[in-house]
């Protein structure tokens, strides 16, 4: 399988500025040093707690957002991914790093280039309420991404519009209307075919259904599978649902402050979680039957700060297998099994 | 069905009135409440499970109107007509005998007093005689028989309506009352198991993380250990590992107050793993109601079907309820779930179904199992 995505020690950090001048005084570590591959024609899941950074990892693998360190890749062939990883290693200041870079590394690339980038790879927000424009009626919030890649115009562009619309469940008579006309699930329908309509290859979904009811959730998730199919998509799909992400991904990380904890085939994870946050994490889901009802310890405590987030392993306070390594040293995904990789000292220890 | 109950609501109406229609938000509810067990409010957004909580506490915000329906409420062997009570009588139940949590915790705390501040308030509002009590023996204790301080207290205790004693308990500084009152929010804290509660108790909404506000909000709702404990989706807005905690607690509560909960909720993951009954609702009406395990294990209601058959599980199809949820301006006619079931048939699109008992304590609103009658 090749991969669509490939990021290395990616890292985003806000920054906090403070005191008399504005100075930059700390920063929050929304994304701190994720390495990942998606590949062409899965579904990525990717969960964690609010404020773990799942959204800003999907943002910036969009470079809606621009990483402060990492590499980003769309679709390059390996070779040259390999010799990047190789040069940064052993000659970080060589020319022949900053051309690869510069060609290749969509998280250097700005203007004209980004914009082409954009056509293909897409996303779509959580709420549809606030990400579609209220004044702008369907057909033009449809429409605007074609425009702005000068793909298509008028009478063409309006076909387009149509042809997608109709992939997605809504038609024509919905041209002329504005999005305060519709239910929330047809709302997010519309978000969709913006972010569909000039065919890519890539599309975030950064919760993109947990502001419908439970009924329209699961007619969203059978038109994202379906189109997923038709169009040959390959989806990020963010969510803190974990029942949701069980049934539509293939494979699945599991973030924790930054960091991703446990990154494996989604029915291994689910089966057989191996980081103790992950195996808290899923034990906390409510399972609907209420025959399978057991008293469990759930995780004690809160998820700490990511301005100032534990040394070692970010986990380690809250971790019931917390060793003394643990609180010095950060601990790397490992493959543990084919396929299953884990960041934890005690499951390397196993 | 009023006599085994804690609380019991006989077929309420609750219109709103907008400019764009009168929204007919409840439409007969009825439902039970018995002492000690926790009822569960299923149902999607809009379908009155929030208005039906509103109505047994008389909040019902305006342009709401309660049309029909009776609300009882047995305390001590009397049952109350919440409807009929003066709304001196109402104050007294809100907060004492049935409190309430909501669904944003942080919305609905005070931001600009401290946690400890706000949990005192509804403490000195129903338990001020006890506080009271406690001070003037604290103060005894002390050695100081004759305070002014105590004189308040006594006063306050013999006379409270008198325009003197309100003017003495103005000029006196109560510290020793506040004291025993932060002893007892700190004590609140602690059981729902905060960390800290004497930091806690000092801090300001804002500096508390949402699992932290939801658990403030819980130990006000506890301060004066209700009878009943009306949860309106606490854990909607709370991550999967911060719900398990506050589950857990809901749970532990339950065993050391005994209280009543009515859990309202739309994830019926959280249903089955803490309720001990359902009560599902569509578009104003409660549909069906059983036992927790009866009620995953043999549905009866098409619309209860759907939506068990909706939690996505993996490996299978996602099956969806076809259409959307009716307005409630124009709701339909008959039965109101009947343009989206797949047993549709003549007479539900005439007559609204009655709310029958088919099996012992398993009540549907459905004409296949004779609701027509």
């Amino acid at each position: 399988m090749s991969s669509i995505i490939t990021i290395r020690n990616l890292k985003k950090h806000y920054p906090i500025f403070g005191g008399v001048f504005k100075r930059r005084v700390a920063s929050v570590k929304a994304v701190d040093g994720v390495s990942l591959n998606i590949f062409k024609g899965e579904t990525f899941g990717l969960v964690g707690e609010s404020g773990c950074g799942k959204t800003t990892l999907g943002k910036t693998i969009l470079r809606l957002l621009k990483p402060d360190a990492g590499n980003i890749f769309f679709d390059v062939p390996e070779s040259i991914i390999n010799e990047v990883i190789e040069l940064e290693r052993t000659n970080p200041k060589s020319k022949r790093l900053k051309l690869l870079r510069s060609q290749y590394d969509i998280a250097t690339f700005s203007g004209e280039r980004l914009l082409r980038l954009r056509r293909r790879m897409q996303i779509v927000y959580q709420d549809p309420t606030t990400s579609l424009d209220p004044r702008m009626l369907v057909k033009d919030i449809v429409a605007e991404p074609l425009v702005a890649q000068g793909i298509a115009k008028g009478e063409e562009a309006r076909k387009l519009v149509v042809d997608i619309l109709k992939k997605v469940g809504l038609g024509e008579q919905h041209l002329y209307r504005f999005p305060h006309e519709f239910s929330g699930g047809q709302r997010q329908r519309i978000a969709i075919a913006r972010a569909l309509v000039c065919r890519p290859e890539f599309v975030v979904l950064d919760e993109p259904t947990s502001s419908v009811d439970v009924s329209v959730r699961a007619q969203l998730l059978n038109l994202f599978k379906d189109l997923q199919k038709e169009l040959n998509l390959t989806y990020m799909f963010i969510s803190h649902d974990l029942s949701i992400v069980e049934c539509i991904s293939d494979r699945v990380a599991i973030m924790y402050l930054g960091k991703i904890n446990e990154l494996a085939p989604t029915y291994k994870i689910f089966k057989n979680p191996m980081h103790p946050y992950s195996q808290a994490l899923i034990a906390s889901v409510p399972i609907p039957d209420p025959k399978k009802r057991k008293e469990r310890a759930p995780l004690t405590g809160e998820v700490p700060s990511p301005v100032n987030p534990p040394a070692g392993c970010r986990f380690h306070p809250r971790c019931p297998l917390v060793m003394d390594v643990c609180r010095k040293e950060e601990p790397q995904l490992f493959e543990v099994e084919k396929d299953h990789y884990v960041a934890c000292f005690a499951v390397a220890k196993r | 069905m009023t006599e085994d109950s804690l609380v019991a609501v006989k077929n309420l109406v609750v219109k709103f009135y907008t400019y764009a229609g009168v929204v007919e938000a409840l439409d007969g509810v009825n439902l039970k409440i018995r002492p000690g067990e926790i009822l569960g409010l299923v149902g999607e957004t809009g379908c009155g499970k929030s208005v039906t909580s509103f109505s047994i506490l008389q909040l019902v915000p305006p342009p709401g109107r309660i049309e029909e329906g009776e609300i009882y409420l047995n305390v001590g062997g009397k049952t109350l007509d919440i409807r009929s009570l003066p709304k001196d009588a109402i104050r007294q139940i809100r907060g004492k005998d049935i409190a309430m949590i909501f669904q944003e915790p942080r919305a609905y705390l005070n931001p600009v007093y401290t946690v400890e501040t706000q949990i005192g308030e509804a403490l000195l509002t129903h338990r001020k005689n006890e506080f009271l009590q406690k001070a003037i023996e604290a103060l005894e204790k002390a050695g100081k028989k004759s305070s002014f301080e105590k004189r308040v207290y006594e006063r306050m205790l013999k006379k409270p309506k008198s325009l003197v004693t309100k003017i003495m308990a103005k000029f006196c500084r109560k510290k020793t009352l506040m004291k025993e009152v932060h002893k007892e929010v700190v004590e609140l804290l602690r059981s729902v198991e905060i960390a800290d509660p004497e930091r806690v108790a000092k801090m300001y909404p804002f500096e508390l993380s949402g699992g932290m506000a939801q658990r403030a909000v819980i130990a006000m709702a506890l301060s004066c250990q209700p009878l009943m404990l009306i949860a309106d989706e606490p854990t909607t807005n709370l991550d999967v590992t911060v719900q398990a905690q506050i589950l857990n607690l809901v749970r532990e509560l339950r065993k050391t107050f005994k209280s009543s909960i009515l859990y309202i909720t739309h994830d019926l993951g959280v249903i089955a793993e803490l309720c001990d009954r359902v009560a599902v609702m569509y578009a104003g009406n409660v549909v069906e109601s059983a036992d927790v395990y009866e009620l995953f294990e043999a549905p009866l209601h098409p619309y209860t079907k759907a939506l068990l058959e909706s939690i996505p599980k993996p490996g299978e199809e996602f099956k969806s309820i076809p259409g959307t949820v009716p307005s409630l301006i124009n709701p339909p006619k008959g039965c109101r779930f009947h343009d989206r079931c797949q047993y549709e048939m003549d007479v539900c699109r005439k007559i609204k179904p009655e709310f029958i008992e088919v099996k012992k304590d398993h009540f549907v609103a459905c004409h296949l199992y004779g609701g027509s009658k």
